[in-house]
């Protein structure tokens, strides 16, 4: 189901957010959402859930220096959004007049069907629990989503996003006598023909099953400080939480950030920092234009060591005395825009992983990281090791349980001493959470990493 | 929408189900208001949501189920929202034996009048009042005061002659500041606006802010004593592990059998929506079940379990008024509302409880985790260390992790001091562990 606005419409719709403007307050935007999903969970081959969700709301912004009001609802009838306007006039009513909107469905865009999705589960439920006979449990899940977004400003053309992603997530427990051990994987497309094409489901299932087998033989972790290899893809969560919340504008101006010299070193010369939206690899959280309507475009955040760039959202940007860069996001319409982070990158080195592997006699190297607590302010952190393994004598051995891995973010960057060139973009089936909003869709990623000292904790 | 109105549209779905050829339907309805005021240092930022509306349709085609959501606009055609909810039931349907609840008489909902009207100044005074008090109780300013606010409405009609509908509010005081290195929050909850002590919320925070200087704990097997709100971390962690899912996905073999002994004799787990103390307080559960006392574990021993429509049925038991929506998007499912641990009848009523040498914990730093598989308990507390029954010195981010299992036959209910947490429903009084590892001031 997609917005379908006639040129009438969009005219009318900026008329009346501009006749808000006349009764002398500052409205930054019209924010309308439309969101469709199908989704199906397979638990041991049997349906857990089944279920289609189809979400519109529409939200407003009154902005004056730094106060604000955000107004929003999910009344988007023509009746609906006039209130809206007049809420964010602060008035009972106004006289703007507000068209009706068509939402219809245009070929194309229907979700998929659940016949499809549930061949997809099934396939991968086969071959999860054909991996092993230590399988006691696998639960998958396939959920298609649709959305488009809408921008409407008194002073510039209506603009619109549509974005689509599948993904077809996989957890697998393996038991052996009283041991139980888990493991999940993901992958993801930009319609479930991308997503469920090539063999993925059942590829991915047989990587989360053989995970989870592989934990059974888990030792102990050593603790103490140590060399810490942060495998490709997933463990750049470490760098999402400990270092790019610190790059987000907002932080920077709330003076909760370890990242507020601009030009200053804060990273080894080995490492680059991007963050880049625009769509095109397959990214959860990707866009064409952000939730404020600009346009996407890719940040250098720290370039060779050196900070060069924040992210902005339009306030911060007009603070800074500069444009927005495309980070102004939102979960939903029930939520104003903040500068957040969209897909970020640590950028690919010259190094061969298994050098780094090889160059490291004794270590730990980390494949997942999981939950975790991290402050922003300081950059201070603490990460589970879903999966990780030591290094003996240059190799990859037995696989461990129960690490966590702590320092200072700022401190990792600085000593970085191995960039892989083997960069991967980790399939992140959860979300970001920022002052109390829900979950907002992010990625990230990163080539293999060598931190030559980290502290890592240990218990069963 | 009026509540008579938001009932009557919850019936015309179900309606409309029923005679598109659906065995049982059932329409789930939550409109709410939310309001938010944040006052800071440069400025006071307001959002406010409303109305906005949540439906959620279940449909039955013999026995498979399929959920159907969608928001609430005047111009919605629910027609459609039958439509897609059968399709889906036919293709992909959930099995499901689930026998729901039929009418039952008003006189077993106790309605929650909605909350009178407060204007939008008066809240934003309030947290104004807030920032002040909390500003003077720190002796500078704080980094700012949020007020929250949820009205809802929720509506629940089924094609077994079920309509109901009870009003649900919670209001908020939050503060936060940074002092050095470490974060300070203090939060008050309360069911309206005048429940919110702004000067309740000052205290808490200068109580965080003198304790200076945290000194490192000993590692090592400890004693501990869990103040209130660290036991309520534990009493939550418990309850999820009572429920269907955990016995699927791999919990000990001793939570399958009823009347077995699992925790020492002054150990009593109740789980009770019907408590007025509890956030999670309501009259009916999310499938319409009436509320109830369920007691858990009664003096150590294995009673109960949480149940929703579907897992009673799968027991063969009947359902105990615990299905929970975690939103409107998903199926309800068995899940604690109001859970503690009984007080001791013959406990002391302060936590000042005699300890020789161990951790106080006093409040949690981060919410525990228990896992389902090994029941590793987990926990980052500040507390005091104590030496000769003192309070020696205050400690901070210190992890206490055990085995749940064997930490529940060391534990002891000391205190008559049961105080329910603002926000998450959970109560506990004083208790005392025998060991825990107690780790970690990095």
């Amino acid at each position: 189901m997609v917005l379908s606005l006639t040129p009438e419409a969009d005219e009318a719709l900026r008329r009346a957010l501009g006749h808000v403007l006349r009764n002398g307050k500052t409205v930054v935007d019209l924010f309308i959402e439309t969101r469709s999903s199908v989704a199906v969970n397979l638990e041991n081959g049997v349906v857990r859930e089944s279920a289609i969700r189809e979400t519109r709301g529409a939200g407003m912004r009154r902005l004056c220096n730094d106060d604000w009001h955000y107004v929003s609802t999910t009344d988007v009838s023509a009746h609906g959004l006039e209130a809206l306007l007049a809420r964010a006039a602060g008035r009972e009513s106004t006289a703007a007049r507000v068209p009706e909107i068509a939402f219809a469905a245009t070929p194309g865009d229907a979700l998929a069907d659940p016949a499809t999705l549930l061949a997809a589960l099934d396939a991968a439920d086969r071959a999860a629990r054909s991996t092993d006979g230590s399988i006691r449990y696998v639960s998958v899940m396939v959920e298609d989503t649709l959305r488009e977004i809408v921008v409407v400003r008194p002073d510039a053309p209506i603009v619109r996003d549509r974005r689509r992603f599948t993904v077809l997530g996989v957890r697998a427990i393996a038991q052996r006598e009283r041991k139980a051990r888990r493991a999940f994987r993901s992958c993801l497309g930009e319609s479930p023909q991308d997503c469920f094409g090539d063999g993925k489901p059942s590829r991915t299932a047989q990587e989360a099953a053989e995970a989870a087998v592989r934990r059974l033989e888990s030792v102990p972790v050593p603790v103490g400080e140590m060399t810490v290899v942060l495998g490709p893809g997933s463990p750049a969560a470490l760098i999402h939480e400990a270092c790019g919340h610190g790059l987000e504008a907002d932080q920077v101006d709330a003076g909760t950030s370890p990242y507020r010299d601009m030009g200053a070193r804060v990273a080894s010369p080995l490492i680059n920092i991007a963050d880049d939206p625009t769509p095109g690899r397959a990214a959860i959280g990707a866009y064409c234009i952000d939730d404020e309507g600009t346009p996407a475009q890719r940040v250098d955040l720290i370039d060779r060591g050196y900070l060069r760039n924040w992210l902005y959202d339009e306030h911060t940007a007009r603070k800074h005395g500069r444009s927005s860069n495309s980070h102004g996001r939102r979960p939903s319409f029930l939520y104003p825009p903040l500068p957040r982070m969209a897909t970020t990158m640590v950028c690919a080195g010259d190094d061969d992983p298994d050098e780094i592997i090889a160059s490291t006699p004794r270590g730990l190297f980390v494949t997942t990281v999981g939950d975790g607590r991290v402050d922003w302010a300081t950059g201070a952190f603490a990460l589970q090791v879903t999966e990780g393994y030591l290094i003996e004598g240059g190799r990859i051995t037995a696989p461990i349980r129960g690490a966590v891995i702590a320092g200072q973010g700022s401190q990792v960057l600085q000593t970085i001493d191995r960039v892989g060139c083997d960069f991967r973009l980790h399939v992140n089936s959860g979300g970001c959470v920022k002052g109390g909003q829900a979950p907002l869709p992010v990625s990230f990623g990163q080539p293999t990493l060598r931190v030559p000292r980290l502290l890592v904790w240990g218990g069963e | 929408m009026d509540e008579t109105a938001a009932l009557e549209y919850c019936g015309s779905l179900v309606r409309r189900a029923v005679a598109c050829g659906t065995t049982t339907a059932e329409a789930y309805a939550r409109f709410i208001s939310r309001f938010q005021a944040r006052v800071t240092r440069t400025g006071v930022q307001t959002e406010d949501a409303a109305p906005v509306g949540e439906l959620a349709l279940r449909v039955w085609r013999g026995n498979h189920m399929a959920l159907a959501t969608s928001t609430w606009s005047r111009d919605l055609q629910p027609a459609a929202l039958v439509e897609t909810a059968i399709r889906m039931a036919d293709e992909v349907g959930v099995p499901s034996g689930a026998a729901l609840p039929g009418s039952h008489p008003d006189s077993s909902i106790r309605r929650l009048a909605p909350p009178d009207q407060v204007s939008e100044t008066q809240k934003v005074a309030l947290a104004r009042r807030a920032f002040d008090l909390a500003s003077q109780a720190l002796e500078r300013p704080v980094d700012g005061v949020q007020y929250n606010e949820q009205r809802s409405l929720i509506c629940l009609a089924n094609s077994l002659g079920l309509a109901s509908s009870y009003w649900k509010t919670r209001c908020s005081l939050s503060t936060w500041a940074r002092d050095g290195k470490r974060d300070l929050n203090a939060t008050v909850g309360g069911r309206n606006l005048e429940a919110l002590q702004p000067k309740a919320l000052a205290g808490r925070l200068a109580d965080q802010a003198g304790v200076r200087e945290p000194r490192p704990c000993p590692e090592g097997a400890w004693p501990v004593m869990m103040e209130a709100p660290v036991g309520a971390e534990l009493a939550r962690c418990l309850g999820h592990l009572f429920i269907y899912e955990s016995i699927e996905r791999g919990l000990p073999l001793w939570l399958k059998r009823m009347g077995t002994r699992v925790a020492g004799p002054t150990v009593t787990l109740v789980d009770d929506a019907r408590r007025e103390e509890g956030a999670n307080t309501q009259p009916i559960d999310d499938e319409g079940v009436p509320s109830q006392r369920t007691v858990l574990i009664r003096a150590g021993v294995l009673t109960a379990w949480l149940h929703d429509c579907d897992s009673a049925a799968r027991f063969h038991v009947q359902p105990n008024g615990k299905a929970r929506r975690q939103s409107y998007q998903h199926l309800p499912r068995a899940r604690p509302t109001n859970i503690y641990l009984e007080p001791s009848p013959s406990g002391t009523a302060s936590s000042r409880v005699e300890l020789p040498r161990g951790v106080v914990a006093s409040t949690c730093v981060q919410p525990a985790s228990v896992s389902p598989f090994t029941g590793q308990f987990l926990v980052v507390v500040d507390g005091w260390w104590v030496e000769q029954q003192e309070r020696a010195w205050p400690i901070a981010n210190i992890q206490l992790s055990g085995n749940l299992f064997r930490l529940l036959s060391s534990l002891v209910v000391v205190g008559s001091d049961l105080a329910f947490e603002d926000l998450s429903g959970c109560g506990s009084p004083t208790l005392y562990v025998g060991e825990m590892q107690v780790s970690g001031t990095r």
